[in-house]
């Protein structure tokens, strides 16, 4: 990969980020540490979309929630704009603030029940003082008819329980908007709406990136919305990436055991695609992130775990252009066999 | 299994029921006018999105349904006895031997001050007359056949002990443990990680090998269905829109509603650019639209549709459609 090319581009850089949490110990007990997120790195050009792909626990959620400082991280570095978020104070942490807004997953329990939807969306201009006093209700009703809730004015003092779960998430992604994001981090933005809705709120997405130029980095476990809304994807495993690649390239030609069973046991609206593919049941269940296991930490589970993959920890391959994965074997002949078959 | 209905293999045959439902607002139709049949040993689904009244249909089925819910009218018939003519005692013997449930949240569904392995024991001593030793080894037995790596342990622990998927297992093995010959299963992996969800599709695939026993699959997810079942039942604001076998359903959905479900399903087999969408959203259940009531959000809606509400339409081999197009 042209690495110096891609970097003058990347709007974000994450290197070698590291999120561990304490565990109080008990009596005799040493404290330990939740392993998080653990020495992940990716980027993200402007107008990209990226997924974050994983089960729960992987870290994804802890991800986000350090890209857009509500954690802080242990080690490694984000870069926004080539500056070191972590080193922002002033106005320019206020601008950081603004360019980086969050649509979360559930929108009941992340829209204030006691404030009127004018209220909700006005906040955010108020504080960052984004607009005129007297354009305010103007701007609102402007966000309102761009996240399809026309005409916007009869919404404006609807409380979130008077509204559908499709609008609840429209009136989130509108106060995201509110300030002009660069980055707007969606934690699994539909996976709590309805099929018939989903659709039209990702419409909305793609639709919004266009106009505004945002890019956005999805946090997700839904393969079928990853394959059809993002461009590159990172797949995520008990904390660490385990492969990184442009969405059709991962779609394809998934080269991590993880990624292939992930992918089988995604379920495809087809039945006869869904009954021929070859499907990989995993054994077992994600073990603890308090105690991660050595070497590779999916040799728990890996069909094709070796002696190697317990003792020594793979690093990240780049085995195709933009593809890379960290897995001894990734490409041998019995895993790549898996994977042609798996689509 | 035990009374051995002469001609067909038909094992649950509900046939008009209505449940509705008593709240401050008004009164929610949630299921109004449903039929359906499952057959010994088959798989079936129902599919419905949030509120179409899927879960009610499956409560009101093993007679579990809530305290404010009327039952206006309906026949439950399995194995031809009509459930909803049985008396409280003799229901309760026949969940769990005949029928029996597996929830969304495995969670909600277990005790938590008592351990898992007691819980399910406490089933098998309720329908069968056995030590209480012999009871713990059948438990046991459950377990292993659900795939519970160490049952010793886990009949020992508390619900919150275990992870979500080993929850969900306890639960199985609770509902198979006297043998029912129909299982309905209410989301059983909605709350789990997708490879869990795969095993446990898998397992409940497996079980109704060995057990030979029918599978009714309550889900929103039609991607799910279409790996696992053999028919399939659409359910829209409390009326069944479409049936027909898995095969024809996907390869040629009749009513607007499948066709707009199938359309804005995004499968991880293909990408797709512009997602088509079904228009505006499920109506009120306190207020429902007059004649069919996906009108308002119907693509070819007619006059008709506003008015009156379409019949259901046996289109031969079994299909079914409620919808004027069809007329």
């Amino acid at each position: 990969m042209s690495d110096l090319a891609k970097m003058n581009h990347s709007l974000l850089q994450v290197q070698r980020l590291t999120k561990h949490f304490p565990v109080e110990g008990g009596w005799l007990r040493p404290p330990r540490h939740v392993h998080a997120v653990d020495d992940i790195s990716f980027s993200l050009s402007a107008g990209e979309s990226f997924a974050l792909v994983g089960e729960s626990g992987c870290g994804k959620t802890t991800t986000a929630r350090l890209l857009a400082k509500l954690e802080k991280p242990d080690e490694g570095s984000i870069l926004f704009d080539e500056q070191e978020v972590a080193e922002l104070s002033g106005p320019a942490l206020k601008q950081y603030n603004r360019d980086v807004q969050m649509i979360f997953q559930d929108p009941f329990e992340s829209l204030n029940p006691r404030r009127t939807v004018r209220a909700i969306l006005r906040q955010p201009l108020l504080n960052h003082d984004a607009a005129d006093k007297g354009e305010i209700d103007e701007t609102v009703v402007d966000l309102l008819n761009q996240v399809g809730m026309e005409p916007g004015e009869i919404f404006m003092d609807r409380y979130p329980h008077q509204l559908s779960g499709g609008q609840r998430q429209r009136i989130g992604i509108a106060r995201a908007l509110t300030l002009k994001p660069r980055l707007v981090i969606a934690d699994e933005p539909v996976s709590s709406l309805d099929i018939s809705i989903r659709a039209q709120i990702l419409n909305l997405l793609k639709t919004l990136q266009a106009q505004h130029d945002l890019s956005y980095l999805f946090i997700t476990h839904d393969l079928g919305v990853v394959r059809s809304v993002c461009d590159r994807v990172g797949v995520m495993y008990l904390g660490e990436i385990v492969e990184l690649a442009a969405v059709e390239s991962l779609f394809t030609t998934p080269l991590h055991p993880y990624t292939q069973a992930l992918l089988s046991a995604t379920p495809v609206a087809d039945p006869v695609k869904a009954r021929e593919r070859r499907r990989i049941i995993l054994k077992g269940e994600v073990p603890s992130a308090l105690d991660p296991p050595a070497g590779c930490r999916f040799h728990t589970r890996c069909p094709y775990s070796e002696k190697r993959c317990v003792e020594e920890k793979p690093s990240l391959r780049e085995l195709r252009p933009g593809h890379t994965v960290a897995c001894h074997f990734a490409g041998d002949v019995g895993v790549e066999a898996a994977a042609g078959s798996s689509t | 299994m035990n009374a051995t209905p002469e001609n067909t293999n038909g094992l649950l045959r509900v046939s008009d029921l209505r449940t509705y439902l008593d709240v401050p607002s008004g009164v929610v139709k949630a299921v109004d006018g449903v039929s359906l049949e499952v057959n010994r040993k088959e798989a079936v689904a129902l599919v419905g999105e949030s509120g179409s009244g899927k879960s009610m249909t499956a409560l009101t089925i093993i007679r579990l349904q809530p305290v404010v819910a009327r039952i206006l009218s309906g026949e439950i018939l399995l194995n031809d006895v009509d459930l909803l003519k049985l008396d409280t005692a003799s229901m309760c013997d026949l969940r769990g031997t005949e029928v029996a449930m597996v929830f969304q949240d495995p969670m909600t569904y277990l005790n938590p001050v008592m351990r898992a392995g007691a819980q399910v024991a406490e089933v098998v001593l309720e329908h069968q007359d056995v030590s209480k030793g012999e009871a713990r080894s059948q438990v046991l037995d459950a377990f292993e056949r659900v795939g519970i790596p160490s049952p010793r342990r886990v009949y020992d622990s508390y619900p919150h002990q275990l992870s979500g998927g080993m929850r969900q297992r306890v639960l199985i093995a609770m509902a198979i443990s006297c043998r029912p010959s129909l299982l309905i299963a209410d989301e059983p992996t909605t709350a789990l990680d997708v490879t869990i969800q795969a095993q446990i599709m898998d397992l409940l695939a497996h079980l109704r090998e060995e057990l030979q026993n029918a599978l009714f699959l309550i889900t929103h997810d039609i991607g799910l269905v279409a790996e696992h079942c053999d028919r399939i039942y659409i359910m829209y604001a409390g009326q069944i829109v479409e049936h027909a076998d898995t095969f024809t359903l996907f390869a040629e959905p009749k009513h607007p509603y499948t066709e707009g479900l199938l359309r804005s399903t995004l499968s991880p087999d293909k990408r797709v650019e512009v997602f088509e969408t079904i228009e505006g959203q499920v109506p009120n259940p306190t207020d429902m639209p007059s004649g069919c009531r996906f009108h308002p959000r119907c693509p070819h809606v007619k006059d008709i549709c506003r008015e009156e509400s379409p019949p259901s339409l046996d289109l031969g081999e079994g299909r079914m459609v409620a919808c004027w197009l069809y007329e």
